[in-house]
């Protein structure tokens, strides 16, 4: 007992390590196919916006950041920030550049066209656009060549709901403004070009000699769209610079106005907020008036004739007129019929028909020779009843000797069609050979 | 009663009516109503015009015994206390396994406004034993046609059915057996009948080599020895009740076969003057009667028969013929009633049959099968009819192997068609008593 117990403790852990290696598996798996960590990444970068949560929570200004397994209602959010990382929405372009040069890739995460259009008609939504490429991610350094092209962006921009809008980027350094008292700095500032902007299209706040917040109309919602044209105001880099931390407590408490419902931190391209529809639902008060409609005229009439049918079949069908008949085609009677249908059945699986065909008329022509000569005749016994044939009639015993030989000899070559037609032919002599000779 | 056919397509045609008049008319509920209530109307003439079950009286009467494979008549009387009978009424009765009459008769009452009517309904008795009339269930139509009246009665009729022993009691068997039993037929053929019964004065046409010529020289005269067949022979009639005889061929089992004509041999012996037993044999041996001297014979074979069942198992030949073997102690004719399914199976038989023929003489019965014969001859000719027909030919070119196989070993063999298989039997017998081949 005592060296078994050591043995039975081993044998004891394997399953549970091999329950652990799958859960662990598993969880390995679920991690990264939900691309949890990719997505971090970003947000805790400095163009990640995971600081503004933090900075708006801490001055008591209500936030909800996106969560992939949480639906809020759209109701309850008063303003969505949307930072975009992706330069062309009819594409998706991400996972290939990031595979291929973390540093130089621009779109970071991808998001569809419909996607964002739902985005902003949902809520007032502040969209920030891109400025800086994976570089910044991955070195955390803020350098010239970390700066996606303009051109790029203002394809971007092609669009969007502010197509034509130019953007107009300053040179390598802080740039500072004052905008409602604080100072607001940005590094190699990102401005919207006010002259280029559509007609519809307002400024909302003033950058130097361009426009940092802009705003558009929306055709399927009565809110207008809001775009930033550099994302630095709100990013983890920029609120750590100058005043944009208080600078962006004031825009967006302006943006959103007097709702007091919380804002929505938007980091995921996917649509997670819920939109309640409660006022379109009809309920109707379900009573007996829907039933009672079914026996209205006509469908009385329907039932009563119903019943009635039903009533003289289930009348007639319940009498019986005599005994029960016994089940046929069981017990020992039938075994024999059987098992010649079941070899039979197998003959003809087989595909050997022409065979089969061969075999059948030499065994008649023997059976017609056994009636005439007897048993055992051997081999002579087909040429002794031909010749017997040919002396009573000789054209019949030519035709149903060289029919039968034909069959005899060619039928397994013969294909289907002629070896039916053959087999017509044998059986219309065989009944003229039978009308002389007697049967077989 | 129960509504007829025609009432029912009434019923579904207003039916239908009733649809078509919901659907197209806004207020067709009287309408529908009336038509409903003239079938109602009809229906309730149809009932009062028509014939009452209750007014019908019913007897019955069955023979107290049949032979099986026979049809019995059953007599029926049918009266009408009031009315007359209805034109045509439909028969059914309801048994047991043993009978089997026809499944439904007509009826036809001759002279409209008969209130009698005599008739017999033929049934046909299949297996032995007790079989039973439990109900008559009659048929009718209304007057109008729209119901079928569906009166029945008990009848608690038995029935005895025995062996067919038929040609026992027609003279059959004995007009048969008339040339041995004269001795005319050994006076024809040659070196049969080696027992001395008469000399007799030689006359023209007799067969001069059985001139006695010893005595013809005593008695100055032509004078011719007349013989006749040697008796009191041994005769087993050895019946296999397996699995295999239960099949059954036309109207009767192979076992029922078997039995008949074993009760034919037996009492062919019996004029014959042989000594006739009975043993049959299943999985294991059964009940043996020793061989008995004429009619005696036949009444303890008539009785065990009449109780033999097939059984479900398999048949145990080198069992059973071994103690068969064992009890004969005398030169015997052993005729074996069995029946086999392949020549793999059948090897145990031939072999066993092979060791009894070394000191008896054994005729194997084996019972063909007429409508195997028509399945390998099919009327029309398609590729499935001639597959089963090589089929069919193949079961029966192994069995002709084995009744050649037999036939090599000195064993005769009788096959045959049920009903050719008594007289086929008897006939052999005369030929094996005729011949001394005992």
């Amino acid at each position: 007992m005592s060296d078994s117990a050591p043995q039975d403790t081993r044998a004891g852990k394997g399953p549970f390590l091999v329950v652990g290696a799958l859960l662990l598996a598993g969880l390995l798996l679920l991690v990264t196919q939900s691309g949890i960590f990719g997505d971090r990444q970003i947000d805790r970068s400095p163009i990640g916006v995971q600081g503004l949560g933090a900075w708006l929570d801490r001055n008591d200004i209500a936030v909800t950041n996106s969560h992939p397994r949480l639906s809020p209602a759209v109701a309850d959010l008063s303003f969505r920030v949307l930072p975009l990382y992706d330069l062309d929405l009819t594409g998706f372009h991400a996972d290939r550049e990031k595979r291929d040069d973390p540093a130089g890739a621009e779109t970071l995460r991808d998001i569809t066209a419909t996607n964002l259009r739902t985005k902003l008609e949902e809520i007032p939504t502040l969209v920030l656009l891109p400025k800086w490429n994976g570089a910044m991610v991955e070195t955390e350094v803020a350098h010239e060549q970390s700066l996606i092209p303009l051109a790029r962006i203002e394809r971007l921009i092609g669009q969007l709901d502010i197509s034509g809008v130019e953007l107009v980027r300053g040179v390598a350094e802080f740039y500072e403004d004052n905008q409602g008292g604080h100072d607001l700095a940005l590094f190699h500032a990102q401005v919207f070009n006010p002259s280029t902007l559509p007609a519809q299209c307002r400024a909302e706040v003033g950058y130097g000699l361009g426009s940092l917040v802009v705003s558009c109309p929306l055709a399927e919602a009565s809110h207008r769209a809001y775009f930033a044209s550099d994302p630095d105001t709100l990013n983890n880099h920029g609120l750590a610079v100058a005043d944009n931390a208080a600078f962006a407590l004031d825009l967006l408490a302006d943006l959103r106005g007097a709702d007091t419902n919380p804002i929505y931190i938007d980091r995921s391209p996917d649509l997670l907020t819920r939109l309640d529809r409660g006022d379109e639902r009809q309920d109707y008060d379900r009573g007996f008036e829907e039933l009672e409609r079914f026996f209205d005229y006509p469908f009385t009439l329907f039932w009563a004739a119903l019943l009635i049918v039903l009533a003289v079949l289930f009348w007639r069908g319940a009498l019986r007129f005599g005994p029960i008949r016994p089940a046929a085609g069981q017990g020992r009677d039938t075994s024999k019929r059987a098992a010649i249908a079941a070899k039979a059945r197998l003959l003809r699986l087989s595909g050997n028909d022409g065979r089969m065909v061969s075999d059948f008329v030499r065994a008649q022509l023997q059976d017609l020779a056994a009636r005439s000569f007897g048993r055992d005749l051997g081999g002579e016994a087909e040429a002794r009843f031909m010749s017997l044939l040919a002396r009573r009639d000789p054209d019949l015993a030519r035709d149903f000797g060289a029919c039968a030989r034909n069959l005899i000899d060619n039928a397994p070559g013969m294909p289907p069609a002629q070896l039916n037609r053959m087999l017509g032919q044998y059986h219309s002599l065989l009944a003229k050979v039978v009308e002389h000779h007697g049967p077989v | 009663m129960r509504p007829s056919r025609r009432l029912v397509a009434l019923v579904l045609a207003l039916a239908a009516a009733t649809v078509l008049i919901g659907v197209y008319r806004l207020d067709g509920g009287v309408m529908a109503g009336a038509l409903w209530a003239v079938l109602v109307v009809l229906a309730i003439c149809d009932l009062a015009l028509s014939h009452g079950a209750k007014n019908l009286q019913v007897e019955a009467d069955l023979p107290d015994t049949g032979f099986v494979g026979h049809d019995v008549m059953l007599g029926l009387r049918i009266a009408s206390r009031r009315r007359s009978l209805p034109r045509r009424i439909e028969l059914r009765l309801t048994h047991d396994q043993r009978l089997a009459p026809r499944s439904a008769t007509w009826v036809e009452i001759p002279g409209h406004g008969k209130a009698d009517l005599a008739c017999e309904l033929p049934v046909t008795l299949q297996e032995r034993g007790v079989g039973h009339l439990s109900r008559l269930s009659m048929r009718y139509a209304s007057a109008l046609g729209l119901f079928e009246v569906l009166p029945a009665w008990p009848l608690d009729l038995s029935i005895e059915i025995v062996p067919d022993v038929a040609p026992v009691l027609n003279g059959e068997i004995q007009s048969q057996m008339l040339p041995l039993l004269d001795g005319l037929k050994d006076m024809k053929l040659r070196g049969e009948g080696s027992e001395f019964h008469q000399l007799r004065d030689f006359q023209a046409g007799m067969d001069p080599r059985s001139i006695d010529w010893k005595r013809s020289a005593r008695m100055r005269d032509l004078v011719a020895r007349e013989t006749w067949a040697e008796r009191n022979h041994q005769i087993i009639l050895c019946v296999d009740s397996g699995q295999l005889m239960a099949e059954r061929i036309g109207k009767l089992r192979k076992l029922d076969h078997a039995i008949n004509a074993s009760l034919a041999l037996t009492w062919a012996g019996a004029l014959g003057g042989d000594n006739v037993g009975f043993y049959n044999f299943a999985s294991r041996p059964q009940q043996f009667i020793p061989p008995r001297p004429g009619r005696r014979a036949f009444g303890h074979v008539q009785k065990r028969s009449v109780e033999l069942e097939a059984e479900t198992a398999e048949t145990n030949h080198t069992l059973g013929l071994t103690h068969l073997n064992g009890v004969l102690t005398r030169r015997s004719l052993v005729v074996v009633f069995s029946d086999f399914v392949d020549s793999v199976t059948v090897e145990l038989l031939v072999e066993n049959l092979a060791v009894i023929s070394r000191q008896h003489l054994v005729l194997y019965v084996v019972l063909r099968d007429p409508e195997l014969e028509a399945l390998i001859h099919p009327e029309d000719i398609s590729m499935g009819r001639i597959a089963e027909a090589v089929s069919a030919r193949q079961m029966l070119q192994e069995r002709q192997a084995v009744l050649d196989r037999l036939r090599r070993l000195g064993i005769l063999c009788l096959d045959t068609t049920p009903d050719r298989l008594t007289a086929g039997l008897i006939s052999r017998y005369i030929d094996i008593k005729s011949q001394e081949l005992i």
